[in-house]
């Protein structure tokens, strides 16, 4: 049997995905919690396999495009839960700066395997009814796919609440990220 | 042109292994087969983006590989991979692949030759082959390959290197070639013993890892230090300014070396970049730039006392001619994280100031005005 091709499975461990019997589901348009965090889409998206705290949603496949929706990432915690690096895990630090925040996302994807990543900008952003952070990012994947993607953070009460979007740069990302933005912008800690 | 793939070269090979015990002509269709996964392999190394693309360095990497091989130099492809740690590998197909860890480990263009050539004599002599075929019996063309190209979990993958290691003698081999050759070129001979004498001590320091993979396919003990210093002493040291090659070798990386520490310290093996950074500053002890990562490494390790002296070893490297700007960033945040206001305002305002288009600038901006409130 030919093996997952090696980024999926990555990508599946990246948002702590639990390759376990149970199978995709759909995520209906409308409104949708995900643990505290509340959201609204307008478009229908397939939910994989995930590990709490993190959600997994994508449309078109994980290999092109992924939206990582975090309900309180814990003090010590990592953003994935893949061990495929050696070295000292990239955990979250609950009195880490907006500068931190954007520090912390770009490594942990870093440590996933993409390459070439780079900060475009890092910004104050309303998020949630509070006061967050945004980054916005690009990166290539093992496989040597440009993506570009955002994440969007706020600590409450020592968890983070995180919305990550990551895309292929041509078509996927253009195509998905008002809908994600969209998402962003009805996002609300119930 | 269709290229068999990596499942019908491993189908190959069993049906070679089925057929009985191989022959000089099976022998050679084996290596036949290695061969085509290896082209598979590299491939899908230049699709990825885990090769560096860097015109200059490249040729600059080229003329040390041809000079320390000859006129051979045409059989070899070279890649310099995105990744720290201390490695570089020849593949049965001609490729020879270095980490930017182990270019920002090497102190000269001595050390650079050695492992070049080093890598270049296991390929002609076919060690690697010999390698390469006894390590897809144990654990199959599929691991092999994701070894390869750095993508197996790292304890996995340690596994597979160690079937991966060449035997004592082929180094024996290798080493005594190595030497030969390393003089002939014109270098100090005895850069190679002090090579692997600093990468023993590295592993004394810090244990088996993916940082010293090298090490994990190429044993080297006491014993092998003494051979290469006795083969070292009896050659010509040559008659040349620089027998090493350090100012060549600092002039061809010295513009890539910030961004080489950023990406090592990136991937937290913090012990394996603190002996790095340790011995980058002895030779250096008043680079601003390396003062500055020393900080960066305190600032990302974040254990007892860090903070402090993250910020000391930022003092230091403030007003120095090649200390990156983020010096400011960096004092601001662990100024912060100290509940230093005051001081922190300043360094983050003197960042703004000095790099006004930096990405994060609408987020320090915000930072700043934090500190004006009560």
């Amino acid at each position: 049997m030919r093996k997952l091709p090696l980024f999926l499975v990555l990508v599946a461990l990246l948002a702590g995905c639990e390759l376990g019997p149970q199978g995709p589901v759909l995520v209906s348009p409308g409104p949708v919690a995900a643990g505290r965090l509340a959201v609204q889409t307008d478009v229908a998206w397939t939910q994989m396999p995930s590990k709490p705290p993190r959600r997994l949603w994508t449309v078109y496949g994980p290999l092109l495009d992924l939206v990582v929706l975090v309900d309180g990432l814990e003090e010590g915690q990592q953003l994935f839960s893949s061990e495929a690096s050696a070295g000292t895990p990239v955990a979250f630090r609950a009195a880490a700066t907006g500068a931190e925040l954007g520090e912390f996302v770009l490594d942990s994807l870093r440590r996933e395997g993409a390459s070439a990543v780079s900060l475009d900008s890092l910004r104050p952003v309303a998020f949630a009814g509070g006061e967050g952070v945004r980054a916005e990012f690009r990166l290539r994947d093992d496989r040597g796919v440009a993506k570009r993607g955002f994440a969007v953070a706020r600590v409450i009460d020592g968890r983070l609440f995180m919305i990550l979007f990551v895309a292929a740069e041509d078509h996927y990302f253009p195509s998905l990220a008002p809908a994600v933005e969209r998402i962003v912008e009805s996002a609300r800690i119930v | 042109m269709v290229r068999p793939t990596i499942g019908a070269a491993r189908g190959l090979l069993v049906a070679l292994l089925l057929a009985g015990c191989a022959g000089p002509q099976e022998l050679a269709t084996t290596e036949a087969g290695l061969r085509l996964a290896a082209d598979e392999a590299e491939a899908r190394l230049r699709a990825s983006g885990r090769v560096v693309r860097d015109p200059e360095l490249d040729a600059y990497l080229r003329r040390v590989l041809c000079r320390i091989v000859g006129e051979r130099c045409a059989e070899f492809r070279l890649y310099v991979l995105d990744q720290p740690g201390f490695n570089a590998a020849a593949w049965p197909n001609g490729v020879i692949e270095i980490r930017k860890g182990a270019l920002l480990r090497l102190e000269n263009e001595a050390q650079l030759a050695l492992v070049l050539g080093h890598e270049a004599i296991h390929y002609q002599n076919r060690h690697v082959a010999q390698l390469w075929g006894r390590a897809e019996q144990a654990v199959g063309v599929g691991a092999l390959v994701g070894t390869v190209l750095g993508l197996r979990p790292i304890g996995e993958a340690m596994g597979v290197l160690a079937a991966l290691s060449y035997s004592r003698d082929m180094e024996r081999e290798a080493d005594r070639l190595g030497l030969e050759r390393l003089a002939a070129a014109g270098y100090d001979p005895n850069e190679a013993p002090r090579l692997w004498a600093a990468l023993l001590e590295e592993k004394a320091r810090i244990g088996d890892s993916g940082q010293l993979a090298f090490l994990s396919t190429h044993p080297t003990d006491a014993e092998r230090i003494a051979e290469l210093r006795a083969g070292a002493a009896r050659l010509p040291v040559p008659v040349s300014a620089d027998p090493t090659g350090r100012a060549a070798y600092r002039a061809a990386t010295a513009r890539r070396r910030g961004a080489w520490l950023a990406a090592e310290l990136r991937a937290r093996s913090f012990a394996a970049s603190e002996i790095l950074l340790d011995r980058l500053r002895a030779a250096e002890p008043e680079s601003g730039e390396l003062l500055f990562f020393a900080g960066e490494l305190r600032r990302l390790r974040d254990g007892p006392g860090d903070a402090e002296a993250a910020l000391a070893l930022y003092e230091k490297a403030r007003g120095r001619p090649d200390t990156p700007v983020e010096v400011w960033r960096s004092t601001g945040l662990v100024a912060l994280r100290l509940g230093r206001r005051a001081a922190a305002k300043d360094a983050l305002a003197t960042y703004l100031a000095r790099a006004p288009t930096a990405p994060d600038r609408a987020l320090i901006e915000q930072m700043l005005e934090d500190q004006d409130r009560p």
